[in-house]
């Protein structure tokens, strides 16, 4: 479904993704994990295309997708969270969720009523349904989270991008997030490319670890045997140390 | 005293309108695409005179005209988006400058082609009567212009909140990057924005005609009200704009009758100065058209 090809990414004197190669299969749910600064957001903006790359190519079910806009994507089926919510901050919650639904492909098709229904669907699968009409810069970072993905689930997307889910949420709101990335998962046959920071929850929630480490892809494969190789131990002791 | 007072509030009522619907296309121009929108001005001109040329040198029907007029002002609309505002948006100055030379090429132009001893006249006098409201004696063809800036205005919002292409621009308007993020291909819905903001300055200029001469130079003083209104109302608000528009209107009304009508555009002038040096962001405080 998607296939990275020895992507790379600079900024100025950094190598934020240095020829980084990757395949996920359809209904795939991969974790991506790394070190602060290791390169996880930047790849997952490449992906998205929110910043394009210096080097090498990106495919989607099939499809070159290195140089196609990032509204493109979205269109195509790529939704993403970011690490810091990017929503529209003087819009209530119910119209940030319609907004996705009227750009996303089937958009053009329906009427406003219909579009509203669905985004009371989204809203309602992520218990936000009460919070409809909270401007968003009203709503805790918790219920921003969740709003991100009902949003990009509204999107009706084929892989969802998510960016530290967990950032900033205590531990009981970090184990229904990752409870409902599992649900939506299922529910809507989605494939899941998942950064996170923090190694821990991940491990449960995830069948494939990608770790990066200085731009580099440090290793993949199965999240026990990942976490146990003595590259992944070191860079993570490294960072602990920092 | 009552007369001056029903004086001030009918043509309160009269300019406030009017320069609403000079202002309505700048307005959602500068709301949506956050573009200054330096060649305005040509499109009051392009209705107007491509009116008269669809109807006088190619001797089509005269709404023909009017309708092929409409049809033109949008080419261009497109045309500007298209090879100066896209790809000189990120550089505002250049952008500024090729917008006003746009403006400056066009009213050239058109003066060669129509200098203003031609007398271009377009009928579109709807009511040729002066009416009588309170103490006031309007031209009759103000106040239809009054009622039609309205009724757009009216349309316009209708457009912005009970549409999908409406929500999508107001969405736009707070925030481009979410745009992009859900798939929206603002690039289109920006020239969409572009023809939508082209025919209330067309509108306006065709109804009032008839009342103010038209000259190849009438641009500026139209986009002159157009650029108070807005920058007054908070660039890119309609609720702003809507109160803009009265306050103007309200400032002529009461220094063109009581005061001494060539202190009318000056004195709105220094109030929109002094109004922004307080309230360095205008009246509305929202940044979005709605
Ligand atoms: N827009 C940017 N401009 C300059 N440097 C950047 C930018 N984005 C990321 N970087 C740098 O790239 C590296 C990787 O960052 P990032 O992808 O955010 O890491 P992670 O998400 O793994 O913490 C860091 O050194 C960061 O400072
Ligand atoms: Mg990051």
């Amino acid at each position: 479904m998607l296939k990275v090809s020895r992507l790379t990414k600079r900024f100025g004197g950094i190598i934020a993704v240095n020829d980084v190669s990757f395949e996920v299969k359809k209904g795939e749910i991969v974790g991506l994990i790394g070190p602060n600064g290791a390169g996880k957001s930047t790849l997952i903006n490449l992906i998205s295309g929110f910043y394009m790359p210096d080097k090498g190519s990106i495919e989607f079910n099939g499809k070159e997708i290195t140089k196609s806009k990032m509204y493109e994507r979205a269109k195509m089926g790529i939704a993403r969270t970011f690490q810091n919510p990017r929503l529209v901050s003087n819009m209530t919650a119910l119209m940030n969720v319609i907004y996705a639904v009227l750009g996303s492909e089937r958009g053009k098709k329906i009427s406003l009523v219909e579009a509203y229904g669905e985004a009371m669907y989204y809203l309602d699968l992520f218990g936000l349904l009460k919070k409809r009409d909270i401007v968003v810069s009203d709503l805790p970072i918790y219920e921003l989270r969740l709003l991100e993905l009902a949003r990009a689930l509204a999107l009706q997307p084929k892989l969802l991008l998510i960016d530290e889910a967990m950032a900033g949420l205590n531990p009981a709101e970090a184990e229904s997030v990752s409870r409902l990335i599992n649900r939506i998962r299922e529910e809507f046959d989605l494939t899941i490319i998942w950064v996170e920071h923090v190694l821990k929850i991940l491990m449960k929630s995830v069948e494939r670890i990608i770790v990066m480490h200085y731009g580099k892809l440090l290793a993949d494969g199965f999240p026990e045997e990942v976490v146990k190789k003595p590259e992944v131990v070191e860079a993570y002791v490294g960072e602990e140390r920092v | 005293m009552f007369d001056v007072l029903s004086l001030v509030l009918v043509y309160t009522f009269v300019f406030g309108s009017l320069y609403l619907g000079m202002a309505l296309g700048f307005t959602i121009i500068s709301g949506v695409l956050r573009i200054f929108h330096l060649a305005y001005g040509a499109l009051f001109l392009i209705t107007a005179y491509g009116t008269w040329f669809f109807w006088k040198d190619a001797g089509m029907q005269f709404e023909l005209a009017i309708l092929l007029a409409f049809v033109l002002v949008a080419i261009f609309a497109i045309i500007v988006y298209r090879f100066v505002m896209k790809p000189f948006i990120e550089l505002e100055d250049y952008l500024l400058a090729a917008l006003i030379s746009v403006f400056i090429i066009v009213e050239e132009v058109i003066n060669y082609l129509y200098p203003e001893v031609v007398g271009v006249y377009l009928p579109t006098a709807i009511v040729k009567e002066t009416v009588k409201v309170g103490a006031a004696n309007v031209p009759g063809q103000l106040l239809i212009t009054a009622f039609v800036s309205i009724a757009m205005v009216v349309i316009y919002l209708i457009f912005f909140v009970k549409t999908k292409q409406g929500l999508i621009m107001r969405a736009i308007s707070q925030d481009i990057f979410a745009s992009k993020l859900v798939g929206v291909n603002f690039d289109r819905m920006y020239a969409t924005a572009m023809i939508v903001a082209s025919i209330p300055p067309g509108v306006i200029i065709l109804l009032i005609s008839p009342v103010w001469a038209l000259n190849p130079f009438i641009g500026w003083s139209l986009f002159t009200y157009a650029i108070l209104v807005t920058v007054l109302g908070g660039l890119g608000n309609l609720k702003g704009s809507i109160m803009a528009a009265y306050i103007i209107g309200f400032i002529h009304a009461v220094v063109g009758f009581a005061i001494d009508p060539r202190m009318m555009l000056l004195t709105s002038l220094v109030v929109v100065i002094l109004v922004l040096s307080f309230r360095p962001k205008g009246l509305a405080r929202a940044e979005t058209i709605w």
